[in-house]
């Protein structure tokens, strides 16, 4: 189990490996954009959604991918999965 | 109103070559079909890609449609994409809910480019590049290669004319009667536009 902070620091470190705005990642707010801000490639999205799944023993499904615009949208996604 | 998308995917960048086909990646994007096509093809890989760049070019012609505002690639379903006998060229139709988005892909051993348009003709009079760069100069670079191909029509402009609206959009300041479209993948980079 994880507390909101681990999970944002395991959320951070995953992105840390699709992002090439190191900048922007260091700064990130829970409203920071991963497609845009980030500039995470679209394609790398589903590789990311499998590394979160991964991290997280969870399983996101689709309906609920396509809702994940920010970080903190992200984030909340997977506390509501961990309960 | 006509609207163009396009998108180009590096073949060779290790990100997109070595990409896991497992069933778990490919059920994430790609319908039953789809992922029955990708895994019967001979070349997977760069199948794969195919049909993930005519989605993509869908998408972003869907976009300015303004009839889908999240990515859904696995609700963005490519129906056929045929080659041209002969040729690099694909040609297909992908699908979102009753909206049909005919795409153009071009295919080389380095690379896939698919230019995607709401209208048949529309594919035919659109006008694309395709340039390599640094990795880290794509946003410059794709900007510069859309003025290039625009040539004389935009001479008065410069990249900082080629902004972006809140959906992330490119558009052309002051221009709505073309309609343009950009994306890079690792070092590539390509433009497209539109006179409407």
């Amino acid at each position: 189990m994880s507390n909101p902070t681990q999970i944002q620091e395991r959320v951070l470190k995953i992105l840390e490996s699709y992002t090439r705005k190191d900048d922007v990642l260091a700064k990130a707010m829970p409203e920071t954009s991963i497609l845009i801000d980030l500039k995470v490639n679209s394609a790398r999205f589903v590789d990311l959604v499998l590394d979160v799944e991964d991290e997280f023993e969870i399983e996101i499904k689709d309906s609920e991918t396509n809702l994940i615009n920010t970080i903190g949208e992200l984030i909340e996604l997977i506390e509501k999965k961990l309960g | 109103m006509i609207f163009i998308g396009n998108d180009i995917v590096h073949l060779k960048h290790p990100a997109n070559s070595g990409v896991n086909p497992s069933e778990r990646y490919l059920s994430k994007s790609y319908t039953q079909a789809e992922q029955q096509s990708i895994m019967t093809s001979i070349k997977i890989i760069p199948e794969l890609w195919k049909f993930w760049s005519c989605k993509e070019a869908a998408f972003k012609t869907l976009q300015k449609m303004g009839v889908v505002s999240f990515y859904e690639p696995k609700n963005i379903e490519v129906v056929s994409s045929n080659r041209e006998v002969g040729s690099p060229n694909f040609f297909g139709i992908v699908t979102y809910e009753n909206h049909i988005i005919y795409t153009h892909s071009y295919i080389q051993d380095d690379f896939i480019l698919t230019l995607g348009c709401n209208c048949k003709d529309g594919l035919a009079s659109s006008i694309w590049s395709i340039e390599s760069c640094s990795d880290y100069d794509e946003s410059r670079r794709v900007r510069e290669s859309l003025l290039n191909i625009l040539g004389t029509t935009v001479s008065n402009y410069s990249i900082e004319d080629i902004k972006k609206n809140e959906q992330n959009i490119p558009f052309l300041g002051g221009l709505s009667s073309i309609d343009i479209s950009l994306s890079h993948d690792y070092g590539l980079v390509s433009a497209a536009y539109l006179h409407r």
